[in-house]
């Protein structure tokens, strides 16, 4: 049996008149507290005070500090539970918009501080798209990837940079070597960032233009779809035979193409399914058999069962169903182009 | 931000002959110079170890509430920064575990005290009864 005896935080807690609020103070004193210093400044405090006025908790902040200092994991995770338990739907935007505000107060972000908003993002489960959003939104600017102070180029861009700043404070000129090893530095910053920049905007692009592909694709999709159906109505008016056209209005189902060499009847029949199969991939009618390749990859990727295992029994007999209906055009087409 | 104790595989409480003799050690040259720059250095590494400390708590407390694999916790910090589940409780249930046991505590105790005071009254009466009835019979 654990230790039966109350930790201060948890004593707290219960004599606390709202248990999230107190998490989330203790949670918020934990990320002013993590930019490097380790203490918490007067600024910062009315700061904590100002943004948590409305927060009921009945109870002095020295304790709630003095955890904060000593990093107390503990008691950091008794509130990151109660955090999550109590914070669903809009009050876990407020919170983080509060936790934003803290963190970037006073300048830029230290990286400790990077870690630990990451960090409660990801316990409210808030995407990184939203907190992106969020963060431009609160701080201004858009958040950016955290230093590493592992690494010696770090030090030797931020020392090149802080000896520019006491130098130019100072008033008294650099010697040759140093204005040279700062100028060095000072560049290969600016181009790091410029490199940065360079794959951010890359990056964005690449997505931007995934998405409208997304967008063509579903709408190639269900145009297909819908010129098929009413290619099967004229068919049924003129007096097909049901069983056939029910199959097809089924589109893909996961026998569709399993059986389809015993039923094999002409050519504009294949040619026919071949679109079908075309279509549940995403392809073009012209498609060739790399591009089918890839595409059955790129799709067997997303919709593998083994994804949704986590999820409810429904997701995963739905992904499953999914999966071999892209498994059978794939195999059918293979087939085809043999 | 990578673990640089771990990948010359000491402690973060090592002594400083320690960890010149652990990076000399080193066959890893990117890992060599770099911590070579950061720990020998006594202001840089009091700052990389105020973050490594930050990282290894969020590291904990990642492994125990099971966001080990969120979308924030990637790269190189996670790799290094990981631990696996160390089948700790959750700090909440264990909270509500030990009020339970408190209050089951607290109520035994009351039911006991009831039981003792009206014991206590009865064999009182009882032996003040006992005590007239032995010392003052004429009052019967």
């Amino acid at each position: 049996m654990a230790s039966s005896r109350f930790t201060p935080f948890e004593r707290l807690l219960l004599s606390s008149r709202n248990e999230a609020d107190t998490a989330a103070l203790l949670l918020l004193a934990w990320l002013a507290m993590s930019d490097g210093q380790g203490t918490l400044s007067d600024r910062k405090r009315a700061l904590l005070d100002e943004l948590t006025g409305d927060f009921r908790h009945d109870h002095g902040y020295q304790l709630i500090v003095d955890l904060a200092s000593a990093s107390d994991f503990v008691a950091l995770q008794l509130a990151a539970e109660v955090l999550q338990r109590y914070y669903r739907g809009p009050r876990r935007e407020t919170f983080l918009r509060q936790a934003i505000h803290v963190a970037t107060h006073e300048g830029a972000l230290a990286a400790g501080q990077h870690h630990v908003l990451r960090f409660l993002a990801d316990l409210l489960s808030v995407a990184p798209e939203t907190f992106e959003v969020l963060f431009r939104d609160v701080a201004g600017y858009p958040l950016t990837v955290p230093d590493d102070p592992s690494a010696a180029h770090y030090w030797r861009s931020r020392e090149s940079t802080d000896h520019r700043h006491s130098s130019r404070q100072g008033g008294h000129g650099t010697h040759g070597e140093d204005s040279r090893e700062h100028t060095a530095g000072e560049k290969g910053n600016a181009k790091d960032s410029r490199e940065r920049h360079r794959k951010e905007r890359r990056y964005r692009q690449r997505e931007h233009s995934k998405d409208e592909r997304d967008e063509t694709r579903r709408r190639r999709w269900r145009w297909r779809w819908r010129r098929e159906d009413t290619g099967q109505r004229e068919q049924a008016h003129g007096g097909q035979h049901s069983g056939e056209d029910k199959r097809r209005r089924e589109g893909f189902s996961h026998e569709g193409f399993a059986h389809e060499g015993a039923q094999a009847k002409g050519h504009a029949a294949g040619n026919e399914k071949v679109q079908r199969a075309l279509a549940v991939l995403g392809l073009m009618e012209n498609a060739q058999k790399s591009d089918i390749k890839r595409a059955y990859r790129r799709l067997a990727q997303k919709y593998h069962p083994d994804r949704y295992h986590a999820q409810s029994q429904e997701a995963m007999v739905t992904a499953s169903l999914r999966f071999q209906r892209i498994k059978n055009a794939y195999d059918y087409l293979m087939r085809q182009y043999a | 931000m990578r673990d640089l104790y771990r990948r010359l595989d000491i402690h973060v409480s090592a002594s400083d002959a320690d960890i010149a003799r652990a990076i000399a050690r080193c066959q890893n040259q990117a890992v060599k110079t770099d911590a070579e720059d950061v720990l020998r250095a006594e202001s840089r590494k009091r700052e990389y170890d105020q973050l490594y400390g930050t990282l290894t708590g969020i590291g904990l407390l990642r492994a125990r509430m099971g966001l080990s694999h969120a979308p924030y916790w990637s790269g190189n910090v996670a790799n290094d920064f990981s631990i696996s589940a160390d089948g700790e409780y959750a700090r909440y249930a264990e909270l509500k575990a030990k009020m339970a046991r408190a209050v089951h505590v607290h109520d035994t105790w009351q039911q006991v005290r009831r039981m003792m005071l009206w014991s206590g009254g009865i064999s009182l009466a009882t032996g003040i009864g006992v005590a007239l009835l032995v010392f003052a019979p004429d009052l019967f």
